[in-house]
């Protein structure tokens, strides 16, 4: 084959090579995609030459400088990225340990209440956390880590930094079962805090709790805050215990009907405080 | 044809070094000055001194880089400098235009017509995209007069004083 011949070739096959690389490239830079390297360099040595050549000496220095970046050791580059991966690692590590922190001082935080309301309190009482069972609309109780060995006994008032909490019904050697202020057979003699109004809060199993023997012309509205009456012994005097939220009075009835809503937040129980019977303390 | 590694080289530093020039002459005609078509000068230069299959890789060569180099779709340039230098290699052996100027000029209108006309329909039709006044914009227009114009200034003076020194000979 002649030289003629094999030009026609070269320049048919040629020809060939660039539609074809044409019509990939149309279908969405797949050559781009599929060498990453050709995406690099693909529209860039004008753009650093255009800029060199717009900033003067500095822009060659930066060229210089991209050019040394580009062509520096693999080993380096390398260097580098085990050195990155070992950063992520550490940070990673670093915001575990953070958590960690986080919650220990927000434990701390609710500690410094609970110990703090532990002094305000007249009462002997003793710290406690649930163990088991979490409140909801079908369960109405919870089991702490303190019992009989604590000193806790049926009848003992729970409370948190929020108000009351519940009563204990049943006490095991270390285990006691709480019966929290929404069950229905729960009830707490009350005081209106601000018009010294008596009467007594029940639970009703649902979320909120309703209050009885007020007589219908008792000065008590909406916004009311309920707290411990004081009788009987088992409750602190003057904690709180629920909000009146509404208040319905009929025609010909004796009492009103009030709708109170627990201070305490049944679904977020921490630290609690058992409170130990007054005649334990004074034996 | 004789390939060696000084003549892929030589390839290689034309292709480079034109388009080095090209994007160091780009912002001069950023702003509406005529089309300089640097690399298509170097491929015309190189293809009438060495008419061989080397002058075909090596237009084409410059045509990818410069598509590279631009960021533009690859080929887009290519494919105008191949048809050129084949062209040139063709009619480098059937005409003889180095001695005269009227023929010589010609010549050149015709090879950067060629190219500009290839690359407009490379990207008008291929790619669909539109380019601004058609294919006879004024860009276009002017790269008929300068392109011509400092082929025959840069390469074509220098290479007929040596010639006439009888230092330089026909390659191939």
């Amino acid at each position: 084959m002649g030289e003629k011949g094999i030009r026609l070739i070269l320049f048919l096959s040629l020809l060939f090579l660039s539609l074809t690389l044409i019509m990939a490239d149309i279908k969405g830079n797949t050559l781009k995609k599929r060498f990453p390297p050709l995406d690099w360099v693909t529209g860039k040595p004008y753009f650093y030459l255009e800029e060199a050549k717009n900033k003067g000496w500095e822009g060659v220095a930066q060229l210089l400088k991209r050019v040394e970046i580009y062509l520096a050791p693999r080993k380096e580059i390398k260097k580098g990225l085990q050195a990155q991966e070992a950063l992520k690692k550490k940070i990673q590590t670093l915001e575990k340990k953070l958590i960690t922190y986080r919650e220990a001082f927000q434990e701390n935080k609710r500690l410094k209440v609970l110990l703090a309301l532990k002094d305000l309190l007249e009462y002997k009482t003793i710290g406690a956390y649930p163990v088991e069972g979490v409140p909801s609309p079908w369960s109405h109780a919870l089991i702490i880590n303190v019992g009989k060995e604590e000193g806790v006994r049926e009848g003992s008032a729970v409370l948190n930094s929020e108000g009351v909490v519940g009563i204990v019904t049943e006490v095991h050697k270390e285990r006691s079962t709480v019966m929290l202020i929404t069950d229905p057979s729960f009830s707490i003699h009350v005081r209106d805090y601000r018009s010294r109004v008596i009467g007594v809060v029940k639970g009703t199993g649902a979320s909120l709790c309703t209050l009885h023997y007020v007589v219908a012309d008792r000065d008590v509205s909406p916004g009311d805050l309920l707290v411990t009456s004081g009788m009987g012994g088992a409750y602190p005097k003057g904690y709180p215990v629920g909000t009146v939220v509404k208040i319905e009075r009929e025609p010909g009835e004796l009492f009103m009907k009030a709708k109170v809503k627990p201070k305490v937040d049944l679904s977020r129980l921490g630290y609690l405080l058992v409170v130990l019977p007054q005649r334990e303390e004074r034996r | 044809m004789k390939w060696s590694w000084k003549k892929g080289a030589v390839i290689l530093f034309l292709a480079l070094a034109s388009n080095a020039v090209q994007g160091l002459l780009a912002p001069l005609w950023h702003y509406g000055q005529p089309y300089l078509d640097f690399p298509l000068l170097i491929t015309i230069l190189y293809a009438s001194t060495h008419p061989s299959s080397s002058a075909l890789f090596m237009g084409w060569l410059t045509g990818m880089i410069q598509d590279l180099a631009s960021g533009g779709t690859l080929g887009v340039n290519g494919i105008p400098k191949l048809v050129v230098a084949y062209l040139v290699t063709t009619l480098e052996e059937k005409v003889e235009i180095q001695e005269l100027w009227p023929v010589q000029l010609a010549f050149l209108v015709f090879y950067v017509t060629i190219a500009g006309v290839i690359g407009y329909v490379d990207t008008a039709y291929l790619l669909q995209k539109k380019i601004e006044g058609g294919v006879f914009s004024t860009n276009f227009l002017f790269s008929l007069i300068i392109n011509p114009l400092v082929y025959l200034i840069l390469f074509q003076i220098p290479m007929k004083i040596k010639r006439r020194k009888g230092t330089l000979g026909r390659g191939g």
